[in-house]
């Protein structure tokens, strides 16, 4: 009878938590903001006395600082709370550890980024950074870095690549570069020169003289290579250079003319487009074997190849249905779908390295535009607007596009300058990116290694 | 054999009863009093932007007013406007101006003047207001006096209906809960979407908070699913579940709650979902 007692008390407790449980209250949010996330970045510590070329060791902290606050606030997804309303207080050094969290919490910081600079032995630098989440007073993550005292933007690239890798969930694109054509000259007498900087226009080289005409540049995945386009005398030819070398090939010798290239997500092949009887088809090429297999052949124009990113697809525009649109095909050349269907011309479609979309430009009444969709074509968006935009290229983590905009000519002939802009998916953040001369044909390299 | 059937006979007893309790679909038909519930909530929302806004305004008497007599306007985020013109956008090395902050102090001021032409004011220091939905379907009823509101006319019944309304109350009390503590998190801006992330449509975070009676926090808060944060590949998660953790903290106190109430909102689980948000 007892154990009856027992087994009843228990089965009506359990009956009771059921209830309890029950009634907690439920709330729904489904309404928030999109408004950029408050981060601190405090300057990091180093010592006044301690020189290397260039300036102090604090000067490298502030500088270093600077950079990753240009970073985040570039990518539009962060708000760097200005330096003046910082609190400070206590010691430098339990500051670096124990970060006063209500202090940062006043000033409306929910993450903070400190951290501390120093000279070794042999001359490097070392670097370390905390981030620090303010509201739950917790340490999210936290880096140190070796160094020569040369490669401090790098470092600061990399700093805030931990910072946005950490904040998103995704990789950053700051630690990354950017070849572009750069042009110069009257429109009559172009010079065209490949250069390449770092993604925030720092570090700017040229790499080819301007003596012959370069087009179309693209980056292998590996990030030490390059192929395009150029003519050499009268044939234009699709060529591979390696940064690093300065070395510069032909990468075979087709009968037709071969054009816009691009590498495979391996970097193993190269797909381009060859023009041969007044027919453009799509043609891959293995670099190991300099095999050549033709995927497409139609009478009409297909050009502009681009690989998803797991190499099963390809996408590509063509005339064939009429008007110029984005199509999708296997790999090997079957299933041809089209995927465009909107008013208008659509070319230069680029897989997103994250592969759920994919960027064209689009022409239509006049005006261009940059604009994403998915594989299946559905869900098409508009990022960007103007006179002549064109030449999309993706970041590495599939987040932010870099093309380029001309300028509009007037009546007396001035203008169609040439720029490089960059707008992150959300359409909103549009940026101009600063070159020397004008600037077109922008491809954006992953991240370095 | 005796034991055994009398065994038997209870558990399948407190197991039906744990049913009838724990699933909704096996309760007693509540239509009747369903019925009432859509004109309440009306009301509902009505008087939580009042607590709040009274709540909110109270210790500073605003001196001059304002003849505004626009609503106010949800702040819309997406779909993103049309880009700016070449021409007109800053260059990355120009110092850019922040984004212009909504005008918060005249929205203040608006603010209380509504609720200065709608409900009475009260001082800081008056006990406590406490939360009587039936005084507010009262006081809102536009009908003449003479004829019995629905809740008096109910409780004219018999008991067994004045309990029925006792439930009304409670679930109007949660309704009135939810829908303080959804505004409170909206308008304080607490929850940041995290835009642009790869499938953020379905990233659906629940947490758990406790709170005390003056409305702080009790202990951390706790993500439901909270294992999936430190999965591999689940990046993305993680950055949704902590943008849902600062929301969370950064909107406590929660001491607009009702505290005779204190035993309804003392746990709360809280969906924050941006599907809503990025599919507009």
């Amino acid at each position: 009878m007892r154990f009856l007692k027992i087994v009843m008390l228990a089965l009506v407790g359990l009956a009771l938590t059921l209830f309890t449980a029950n009634a907690r209250i439920v709330v729904d949010v489904n309404r928030g903001h999109a408004d950029p996330l408050p981060v601190a970045i405090a300057d990091l510590i180093g010592s006044e006395n301690d020189i290397v070329s260039g300036g102090s060791v604090r000067d490298y902290g502030q500088r270093i600082a600077l950079v990753v606050k240009a970073d985040l606030t570039r990518s539009g997804l962060f708000r760097v709370v200005d330096n003046a309303a910082f609190i400070k207080s206590g010691n430098a050094l339990t500051t670096l550890r124990n970060p006063n969290f209500n202090n940062w919490k006043a000033i409306g910081a929910q993450v903070l980024m400190n951290g501390a600079i120093s000279l070794q032995e042999d001359g490097r630098l070392k670097v370390e950074f905390r981030l620090w989440d303010v509201l739950g007073s917790s340490q999210m993550t936290g880096l140190r870095y070796f160094t020569s005292p040369k490669n401090w933007r790098r470092i600061a690239h990399l700093i805030s690549d931990s910072i946005y890798k950490r904040l998103t969930g995704e990789s950053g694109y700051f630690d990354t570069r950017v070849v572009y054509i750069s042009e110069s000259g009257v429109a009559t007498a172009r010079v065209k020169r490949l250069a390449i900087m770092d993604q925030d226009g720092h570090n700017h080289v040229f790499l080819t003289s301007g003596k012959n005409l370069v087009l179309t540049p693209r980056f292998s995945p590996t990030a030490q290579e390059i192929t395009y386009l150029s003519y050499h005398g009268d044939n234009p030819r699709v060529y591979l250079y390696n940064i690093d070398s300065g070395k510069q090939e032909i990468l075979g010798d087709f009968p037709g003319m071969t054009f816009a290239p691009r590498f495979s997500p391996d970097g193993n092949k190269v797909i381009m487009s060859q023009a041969y009887k007044g027919n453009s088809d799509i043609y891959v090429m293995e670099l190991r074997t300099r095999q050549i297999q033709r995927l497409t052949k139609h009478t009409a124009i297909d050009t502009s190849p681009s690989y998803s990113p797991d190499s099963r697809y390809v996408t590509f525009n063509s005339d064939r249905g009429g008007s110029q649109q984005i199509y999708v095909m296997d790999s090997n050349g079957k299933n041809i779908k089209r995927i465009s269907f909107g008013k208008g011309r659509y070319s230069t479609p680029v897989w997103s390295p994250r592969g759920d979309l994919i960027a064209f430009t689009r022409q239509y009444r006049g005006k261009f535009y940059i604009g994403v969709m998915r594989p299946d074509g559905s869900g098409e968006r508009l990022l960007s607007e103007s006179y002549l935009d064109e030449g999309p290229t993706w970041a590495p983590n599939g987040r932010v596009i870099m093309f380029f905009r001309q300028q509009p000519y007037d009546k007396q002939g001035r203008g169609g300058e040439t720029q490089l802009w960059t707008v992150d998916l959300t359409g909103y953040n549009e940026r101009q990116m600063i070159t020397p001369l004008d600037a077109s044909d922008p491809a954006w390299s992953p991240l370095i290694r | 054999m005796r034991n055994a059937v009398i065994i038997s006979l209870i558990f399948h007893v407190v197991i039906m009863v744990s049913g009838m309790v724990a699933l909704p679909i096996l309760r007693p038909d509540t239509a009747p009093v369903m019925k009432i519930i859509p004109i309440e909530v009306v009301m509902i929302s009505d008087v939580t932007k009042l607590r709040a806004q009274e709540k909110k305004n109270d210790p500073e008497p605003v001196k001059k007013k304002t003849p505004k007599k626009k609503v106010q306007e949800r702040k819309v985020e997406m779909p993103p406007p049309p880009p700016k013109l070449a021409s007109t956008m800053p260059l990355p090395d120009m110092k850019t101006k922040p984004k212009p902050k909504p005008k918060k102090k005249a929205k203040e001021k608006e603010q209380v003047q509504t609720t200065a032409t709608r409900a009475p004011r009260i001082t800081p220091k008056t006990k406590p207001r406490r939360f009587n939905s039936s005084k507010l379907a009262a006081l809102l009823d536009k009908r003449e006096a003479s004829e019995p509101n629905i809740i008096e006319r109910l409780k004219d019944k018999n008991f067994a209906k004045e309990k029925i309304i006792s439930t009304i109350d409670i679930q109007q009390q949660t309704l009135s809960i939810i829908d303080a503590v959804n505004r409170h998190i909206y308008d304080n801006n607490c929850w940041n979407i995290p835009v642009g992330a790869k499938g953020a449509e379905g990233l659906m975070v629940s947490v758990q908070i406790r709170l005390s009676p003056d409305g702080k926090l009790i202990g951390a808060p706790k993500i439901v699913d909270g294992r999936r944060m430190n999965m591999p590949g689940q990046e993305f998660y993680r950055t949704a579940a902590e943008s849902v953790l600062r929301a969370v903290r950064k909107c406590a106190p929660y001491d607009f709650l009702p505290k005779a109430q204190y035993d309804l909102w003392r746990d709360m689980t809280i969906n924050f979902n941006p599907e809503y948000m990025l599919n507009g």
